[in-house]
Formats: structure tokens, sequence, C-alpha cells
């Protein structure tokens, strides 16, 4: 049989997918905010800051045009998962979504997850994975030959998180350094809490730890910034913090740690911040949240322009762009 | 007029005292703790075993008992500790030591054990019914307040310092699990606030903690709190002057008993209460013997600025210096004898 000789699709001699630029972050797994220093960290917020510019004036770009991201949330999360969609989309990238209906299996069993890190790494560019396991983000990086993006382990870390925190404090202060910043809330289950204080540790600000008895900052990690010397108070009155504040960061009392409603009850209404909290907190200073809240956070507050929890989460979505740029080579 | 309402207390029991032998007899020894014990009207001390090299065997604890012994200025009672390899030790020691220390999480030394698992070990291996102290802060005093309820062993919580602890602690009690705890006087009297104005000098473990943990502290003193301790822990003050990681642990025999006078006097403390804390329950917890004709006598209305005498613990310093006391130690006779009065200590001269 005769073959046609067809022209060649592809001059692929012309094609290539070169980094342009190789930072720390091209290739790597986005795992932990251990990961993180004062200079990567003020490098990915410098690339973030020009990602919101692109997408105030433009909307959109190809950065990562041809690009294909795979997001796998073994738990429910509209927020994580829908900032990440929309960053890809914004730089002219792809996603495989998947968000729904994929079977939890335990990570100590392995086989699930392992097999669907090998599948997907054949279809894309990096996998942006969120699992209720501990470690199995590091689980996952360690088969998938992409990168992997924790968008949140379980208890563990939730990186991109913490970034946006922090990044968000810059954008609306100014700095970082020299700041008074409050948690406040389950301080002892919120992993948002422990990674944001995590990242905090390279910076020169006073931390204060507000939270009932029962959820306090685990003290390994209290001792961890006293040995650090640095400026660290813990108190169950947000009286004695909300006078001089720079950022108070607001964190749900999660229901289903509770054996006694009464005392959820009791907890919850103590620290919902209403417009009268407010009254007493400086002029210039934010409130944060990571969010969903659940009456942590008076409706009425919202009005208020200290209340930085929407703009939080839009610089949510300029960090994890980014992030997948930096991570592709791209930036 | 100057009142002066002497009152006569019992001799004195600290079981949480580190007299740094042998190993680190440049910090403290037995005679210059025992001294200071005495000049804080304080006539038993159970000195504790994390020592150079630490007291995990017969051989070295039965050597540091008998030398505590023979020169002792009070009666000198020795813990002995355990780490996983030492456990075959501890069916030996425990017929001999006064209690097991087990170290939960770091402090000064090299005991920590890891895990729950090792400490089930280790309690199984020690007598029944013997104490067994523990070192554990925070999420530790969990995992040991289960164990204690699953082996059913006398756990006593040294130096509890937070709020959450003491709550913990009284929880257990309330249901009946066999756990006691101590306090020391600077978890009492201090926060991070004197740490950080104390610098080194205010650095301990557990460290201090916020004013709301005191406040609990203080709340649980007539119930849940059996025993109050000092954890003297001396260091030089070169070695806290180390820049990079000065080691943790406070001097406390001379300043707590003027520290709980002070207490009584501001209405905090019942006296009755006091002797409970530092002579009762000590004695019964630990099972130790009475001490004959022994007794303190203090002066419940004097004033003065801390310390009213040079001090006596080799290391020279107090976290309190400064501190206004009222309620003075005047005299203290040990076995029919007066060994100790208005600060100074009988046949002591320091090297």
């Amino acid at each position: 049989m005769n073959q046609v000789a067809l022209p060649k699709l592809f001059d692929l001699e012309k094609m290539t997918r070169q980094p342009k630029i190789k930072n720390g972050f091209y290739q790597k797994d986005i795992l932990s905010v251990d990961q993180f220093d004062k200079d990567t960290l003020s490098y990915i917020f410098t690339r973030s800051e020009e990602m919101a510019a692109m997408s105030e004036k433009v909307g959109r770009c190809d950065l990562l045009k041809g690009y294909i991201q795979a997001c796998v949330f073994y738990e429910p999360s509209t927020r994580t998962s829908s900032s990440f969609i929309a960053a890809m989309e914004r730089l002219g990238g792809g996603t495989i979504p998947i968000t729904q209906g994929i079977q939890y299996s335990s990570v100590s069993k392995g086989e699930s997850l392992v097999d669907t890190m090998l599948t997907l790494e054949k279809y894309a560019d990096l996998i942006v994975l969120r699992h209720p396991e501990i470690g199995s983000a590091a689980q996952a990086a360690k088969y998938a030959s992409v990168p992997i993006i924790n968008a949140g382990d379980g208890a563990g870390e939730h990186p991109t998180q913490a970034l946006l925190d922090i990044y968000t404090i810059r954008k609306e202060l100014g700095q970082i350094d020299g700041l008074k910043i409050a948690m406040l809330g389950d301080l002892r289950n919120g992993r948002t809490v422990h990674s944001l204080t995590k990242l905090l540790m390279n910076y020169d600000v006073s931390l204060r730890y507000v939270s009932p008895d029962t959820l306090r900052l685990p003290l390994n990690m209290m001792n961890e910034l006293i040995n650090k010397g640095m400026d660290v108070r813990e108190t169950d009155r947000i009286e004695d913090v909300i006078k001089d504040v720079d950022v108070l960061y607001v964190t749900r009392i999660q229901k289903e740690r509770f054996t006694d409603m009464a005392l959820y009850e009791e907890v919850k209404n103590y620290f919902e911040i209403t417009p009268e909290t407010l009254s007493q907190a400086k002029q210039k200073m934010i409130v944060m949240h990571p969010l969903p809240r659940v009456g942590e956070i008076h409706y009425k507050v919202d009005r208020d322009p200290r209340a930085a929890y929407f703009r939080q989460v839009q610089n949510g979505m300029y960090v994890r762009m980014a992030l997948l740029a930096a991570v592709l080579g791209e930036a | 007029m100057k009142t002066s309402r002497i009152v006569r207390l019992p001799g004195l029991v600290d079981v949480h005292v580190h007299l740094r032998v042998p190993g680190g007899e440049h910090k403290e020894d037995i005679r210059s703790g025992t001294a200071a014990a005495l000049a804080g009207g304080i006539t038993r001390v159970l000195a504790m075993p994390n020592t150079k090299p630490p007291l995990l065997d017969v051989a070295v604890w039965r050597q540091v008992q008998e030398q505590a012994r023979r020169e002792g200025l009070c009666e000198v009672d020795m813990y002995c500790g355990a780490t996983a390899a030492s456990v075959g030790n501890l069916p030996e020691l425990g017929g001999q030591a006064v209690a097991l220390k087990v170290y939960l999480d770091p402090t000064y030394g090299n005991l920590k054990v890891d895990g729950v698992g090792e400490v089930r070990r280790i309690a199984l291996a020690w007598l029944r019914e013997k104490v067994i102290a523990v070192h554990a802060e925070g999420e530790s005093i969990r995992q040991a307040l289960v164990l204690a309820e699953e082996l059913r062993r006398p756990f006593h919580f040294c130096h509890v310092s937070r709020k959450d602890e003491i709550e913990w602690i009284a929880a257990a009690k309330a249901q009946g699990l066999p756990v006691t705890c101590e306090v020391t006087p600077h978890h009492l009297f201090l926060t991070q606030a004197d740490a950080r104005r104390l610098g080194a000098l205010g650095d301990m473990r557990p460290r201090l903690a916020e004013q709301r943990d005191v406040d609990a502290l203080w709340a649980h003193i007539d119930s849940t709190v059996d025993v109050l301790a000092t954890d003297h822990a001396p260091h030089t003050l070169a070695e806290k002057a180390d820049p990079l990681n000065p080691p943790p642990g406070v001097p406390g025999l001379e300043s707590a008993l003027p520290l709980m006078l002070t207490a009584v006097s501001e209405g905090r403390l019942s006296l009755e209460r006091l002797t409970a804390l530092m002579h009762d329950n000590p004695r019964r917890i630990f099972n130790l013997p009475e001490q004959p004709n022994t007794w303190v006598e203090v002066d419940l209305d004097e004033n003065y600025s801390f310390p009213d005498h040079p001090l006596y613990t080799k290391c020279g310093w107090s976290p309190f210096e400064g501190m206004c006391m009222r309620g003075r130690v005047k005299r203290v006779t040990l076995r029919g004898r007066e060994v100790a009065r208005d600060g100074i200590v009988s046949h002591y001269s320091k090297s």
C-alpha cells in the first residue's frame, strides 16, 4: 500500500516550551509555608501586584496559554477551587476540574490517590490538590512528576491561604513589619491561623492571640514564637487587644468540635465582631476572615471600610495567578 | 505600734528541687542547695534526676543519695529518672527512690521520652503504688491523663502553669483519677510580662504564662492544686547571659515561703492551706516520714524587700529580687536543733 506523503502538522524545530523565567519556584511543589522566606514572599507578592494590575486593566492574558491544571478536590471547597480555576483562566490556561464526585479513600491505603495523580499528570502540567488527610499533598508530590500545589490537607497546611493573607495585609496597610496582628477564634484547630503564624515569623510583628481557653494556640507553636523572640501575648478578651491592633484576623469557631453545645453558644457569641466592637478600634486597621463565616462577623460590619475579607478573596486569586505562573516558569 | 505575729509552721517540704549534683556543682551543690532550703523554711527537699550523669541506674542513684544524706544540711530524698533504654533498672530503683520522674516535654537535661507508648512501658515497670511525677505541658498533660485513667497509677503533674491545664486536671480529679499536681511560686506570681522584663532570668520550663493563667491557678489553689513546689533550678548568671541559648530555670527555695506568706497577708490563701500545700499534701502524696521536733517560725507582719539575706543558692540571684514581701522566716528548727535564724544558716560558710 502506498503511503501518501502528508505535510507535517507541526514545525517542531520552531516550537519550544522553555521556561521564560527560572525562579526558585519553577517546577517545585508548593506544599508548606515553610518553603517561603522573606525574599521569596516578596517575589510572589510583587508578581501578585502585576497580576492584579493586569486583571483590573484587561481581565485576562495569554501568559499561561497552553497550560492545563488539574484541580482535584477530595472535599468540597467552592471558594478555593473557583479561585484556582479563575486564576488559570485569567492567564489563558485551562483546567480539568475534579471538584465533585471523587471518592475519598484513605491516604494510608494510598493506591487511589497515587493512581489519580499518576493519571492526571499525563493530562495536566500541574495538580492542585485538596484532601482531608494531613500529609496527603506531600505523598502526592512524591509520586507525581508534575508540581503539586497543596490547597489544604486536612488539619495540616493551606499555604496559598496564608500567602494571600499576608499579601492582603501588605496591600491594605502598606507593610508587614511593625504591625500588631491579632488572631481570634479557634486557634487550636484552625490551620489558617497556624500557617499564617508560621509565615509571620519571617517578619517583625507583634502577635496577639484571642481565644477561649479550650481553643488556645497549641503550646508548641506558642513556645516556638517565644523562642524566636517574637512579641506575643494571649488573652481571652477581645477588649484587651481591640484598641491598638492593625489587623484583626477572625476565624470560624467550628461547631463540630464541641460536645457541649451550651459552651459553643457561649463562645460563639462571645466573639461576634459587631460595629460596636469596631468602634473601639483604630481608624486605620483591617478585619480579615478566611471565610466562610458563621456569625463571627455581623453583616453590618461589611459596610465598614475596614472590613477587608472580600478584598481578601480577590487577592487570593491574584496570589494564585502569581504562584501558577511562577511554578510553570512564566513569572 | 508595729505588730508582730509569730506563727509556728511544720518543717516544709519541697518536692521539686534541682540540686545539680552530680555534674552541675558550679550551679549548686548539696550544701549550698540545702542551706538555701533552710533559709527559706524548707526542711526536706526531693531532688530531681536530670543531672550529669542522670540518675537512671542504682549505682549512680545510690552514690548520689548517700552523698546527699552525708552533706545535706536538711533532709534530701532523690528521685530517679527513666528513659526507654533504662526501663530495666526500674524494678530495682523502685524499692529505693522516693519517686520516679518522667519528662514528656523538653527542658534542661536529656531525659525526654518519646510518646505515650514509652511512658506506658516506663510506668508499668515502676512500682504500682509509687508516684510517677511527670513534666508535661499542654497536650502532653492530656495524653498523660488518658494514661493515668488507663493504668490507674498515681501520676503527679509537676509545675502546672496554664488555665486549660489546671482545668483538665480538675476534671480528671472529678472523675476520680489518681492524679495530683503542683504549682510553682513563679507561675503564681509572674507572667509573660515579667518574662519580658527579666529576659533569660525569667525563662524556665514551663514558661511563664498570661495573667488569665495566673488567675486560674489561684482560683484552684484551694481545690485542685495539691502541692506548692519551687522547681528550684539554679543556673549561674554567666550561663544565663549566654546570648544564644541560655539554660531555662530559676532558683526558688529562698523566695517560696516569703511569697506565699505575702499571699496569706493579702488574703489570697489561708495559713492552713499554705501548710497543706507545703507540708501535709507533699508528705501524704510522696509517703514521707515525719520530721520530729522540726518547725519553722515566721513573722506574719514583717515587711521587707526581698532578699532579706545574702542568698545561699550558689547561683546567687533570684527572679523576685526587689519584690516587697510581707512575712518573714525567723527561725528554723530541725530535729530539735536551731539551724537557721533571721536568714542566717548555722554552721555554714560560703566557700
